[in-house]
């Protein structure tokens, strides 16, 4: 191997055999994804996934330039091996379909918080609640979230009277007598990312499990 | 393998043509990991006292963590990595850096570029692409001038005097060439026609992973490969070890693309793949280990700072590749993936390995250039004493934490706020360890700014004697 042009020649058939192995291939496998298009039991025809609507688009923007994904995962794993479907963080694993559709895929590599793939689903029937991006202690104990505060105005109260948006704080955070705290547009947009996320549908790469154990713990 | 060096690459402050280009390279890379340090140190802090300047969105947790890992990536490893690797090919070869202006020049831009890019990451977030968090407009002049600055490379290794090539000279080669192949690629499928769903996490996992392996990894094993025989003055054993061991390393590094991506929403196929190449990188490390250690002279590790980063560099090579290959499977990976744990082999990985091998070539050549030695001799041992006491508190207490995050997150039966609860101290005691680590740096800092001034005033003491009995001594011999 004395000579320039072997190193060369090695050197670039590797790069070149990786490349193949892990952009090209995996662009003809991923590359050809489609929704999966089926009819739900009152007979409509569905497809999954969907793109987002508008306004829970530009809040996906919002969470990317937070940077939320350092401390979040949008990827539930495989039942064996790993607690996630058992902690109630999915009722099946993430497969490629499931994010079809983001502009910005954020898998995430560190879970210093909750998966977030399903987050919309475990909000159930409640509304998301905007004081969690203002003071995440409110809700949750001694919590490490990042809070957000400057997604929110603090104003003087109208003469016309409270915002109905305004957040209901407790202990120091209150604000001072006479003005009120309320979200700017991007904390809108962004819980109405967030409220958007749920992945529980059927797919034939992926099944829901039969029983659902609806006392799981979250 | 023996030969003799034709000439000293650069043997006074006068020839610039080298010296000028390399020094810059250097200096600035010393900046950037005392500016990543900060804004690592600032993020770490916010892991468990997320109130900390929280109402500023600029400091905001995952800007700050995306920022610092810019500057540490882009500003300090690759930056010093590339200046060594350009001296060596120069020092090598017996030539001078093709084109040492342009040379200067992209060095300048790559700078510029990335003290905006820095800037917009904190300003306007990152881009989520974890290997290139960087603003996409940025990204195409970075990618435009290191691919010009590894052009360089392969111009001045053109230049070379005929004989046989060494160790040094070909992982240097691999890094100059895997470099504009990732970045280019990374570009095009990620700014400029950015692939759909999770190709972007694909990609970006493979440049994630070649940017670590086949571009910083070589440039450090380059330097060891130089730097250990030539201080030591003992020639490698095996020229043999040291073709395996490259060839090895290579092929199976450039297979472990979706190593991180274990159990995600990728194709199966991929995820087996990596982790075989992950694992069979211990044939390569064992080869490279062998060959190093072999040749390590431990009677000199007394006399050189040069060597002692060296030996640090190795040590942690040898233990991060044995614990890469022991946690890749898939079933580590169900348990340890996704948590603290790959921060800890991460950090070994950088800052064990890449960085004192770096530092080793940084002692060594750094006096040469300037014509005179470190004016402190003092803060070379600080700087390496406090190395090693902030690095290990970080990975252990990153390895220890993610340990146990990791099997408790495993066991669905936990509750969340607990696993959280538990990992507190953890991460409280990580800050300690970079806190520790990042004031280790000030030394290495200090004596640099020092000896820059000394070399700027002219009535400064005399320059040394260069190219003394160990210095003229060939790579391979
Ligand atoms: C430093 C790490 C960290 C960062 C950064 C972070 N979070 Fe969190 N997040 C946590 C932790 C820890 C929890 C669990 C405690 C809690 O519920 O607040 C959590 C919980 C949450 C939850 C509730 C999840 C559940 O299952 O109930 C949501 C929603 C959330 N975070 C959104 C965000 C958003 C949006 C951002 C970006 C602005 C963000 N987080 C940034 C650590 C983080």
């Amino acid at each position: 191997m004395n000579h320039g042009p072997v190193l060369f020649l090695g050197l670039v058939t590797t790069l070149v055999a990786s490349w193949t192995g892990f952009v090209a291939l995996p662009h003809r496998q991923l590359g050809a994804l489609q929704p999966d298009v089926s009819t739900n039991a009152a007979g409509a025809v569905v497809s999954y996934p969907a793109a987002r609507s508008g306004e829970a688009a530009q809040g996906a923007e919002v969470y990317r330039s937070l940077g939320c994904v350092a401390c979040h995962t949008q990827q539930v794993r495989p039942e064996n091996g790993g607690g996630d479907i058992a902690r109630g963080w999915g009722k099946r694993r993430t497969v490629a379909r499931d994010h079809l559709f983001d502009a910005t895929v954020l898998l995430g590599g560190n879970r210093l918080g909750p998966d977030l793939a399903n987050y919309g689903e475990r909000l159930g029937t409640n509304s998301f609640p905007l004081v969690r991006l203002y003071d995440p202690s409110s809700v949750a104990t001694n919590s490490t979230c990042a809070p957000v505060p400057f997604l929110f105005e603090q104003r003087p109260i109208r003469s016309s009277g409270p915002s109905p948006e305004a957040l209901v704080l407790k202990g120091t955070a209150v604000p001072p007598a006479g003005s009120e705290v309320v979200p700017t547009l991007r904390a809108r947009q962004l819980a109405a990312y967030l409220s958007s996320l749920r992945t529980s549908v059927e797919l034939p790469e992926a099944p829901l499990p039969l029983v659902e154990d609806a006392n799981a713990p979250k | 393998m023996n030969r003799p060096s034709p000439t000293p690459a650069c043997a006074s402050p006068s020839c610039c043509a080298t010296g000028l280009p390399v020094l810059y390279l250097l200096g600035g890379s010393i900046l950037w990991l005392l500016a990543g340090l900060g804004l690592a140190l600032l993020a770490s802090l916010k892991q468990h006292q997320p109130w900390l300047l929280a109402s500023c969105e600029w400091v905001t947790y995952g800007r700050l963590d995306a920022a610092s890992r810019t500057a540490l990536v882009h500003g300090f490893f690759s930056q010093m990595g590339l200046g060594l690797g350009l001296w060596l090919l120069a020092r090598t070869g017996g030539t001078k850096i093709a084109a040492p202006g342009i040379a200067f020049i992209a060095g300048l831009v790559w700078n510029a570029v990335l003290t905006l890019g820095v800037a917009g990451i904190l300003v306007e977030g990152p881009s989520g692409r974890s290997s290139l968090e960087l603003p996409g407009q940025l990204v195409t002049v970075l990618t435009v001038v290191s691919t010009v600055l590894c052009l360089l490379g392969f111009a001045t290794f053109a230049k070379r005097a005929d004989g046989p090539t060494v160790p040094a000279q070909w992982f240097v080669l691999a890094a100059l060439l895997a470099l504009p192949v990732l970045a280019i690629t990374s570009q095009v499928t990620l700014s400029f026609f950015p692939a759909r769903g999770v190709l972007q996490a694909v990609i970006d996992g493979w440049n994630g992973q070649g940017l670590s392996l086949l571009w910083l990894a070589p440039l450090a094993l380059a330097s060891l490969y130089f730097f250990i025989p030539d201080i030591g003055g003992r020639p490698l054993r095996s020229p043999a070890f040291a073709k395996l061991g490259f060839w090895a390393w290579v092929f199976f590094a450039s297979w472990t693309g979706a190593a991180n991506l274990v159990g995600g929403p990728v194709p199966a196929w991929m995820a087996t793949v990596s982790i075989a190449a992950s694992v069979l990188l211990l044939i390569p490390v064992a080869f490279i280990s062998l060959n190093l250690h072999l040749v390590a002279p431990v009677s000199a590790l007394g006399r050189s700072t040069a060597l002692r980063f060296a030996a640090l560099s190795a040590i942690s090579f040898t233990v991060v590749g044995i614990l890469t290959a022991l946690t890749s499977p898939r079933c580590a990976q169900q348990v340890l993936g996704l948590t603290q744990f790959p921060v800890a082999v991460r950090e070994l990985f950088l800052f064990g390995f890449v960085g004192p091998a770096l530092f080793a070539g940084y002692y060594a050549v750094v006096p040469k250039l300037a014509g005179r030695e470190f004016p402190c001799r003092l803060s070379p041992v600080a700087h390496l004493g406090l190395t090693v006491i902030g690095l290990g508190i970080m990975v252990l207490s990153s390895g220890a934490g993610g340990w146990l995050q990791g099997w408790a997150l495993a066991d669905g039966k936990v509750g969340f706020p607990e696993v959280s609860a538990h990992l507190q101290i953890w991460l409280k005691l990580h800050t300690l360890g970079l806190a520790v680590f990042a004031f280790a740096q000030t030394a290495v800092l200090a004596n640099s700014v020092w000896l820059l001034v000394e070399c700027l005033l002219p009535f400064g003491k005399p320059a040394l004697a260069l190219f003394t009995e160990t210095s003229t001594a060939g790579a391979g011999k």
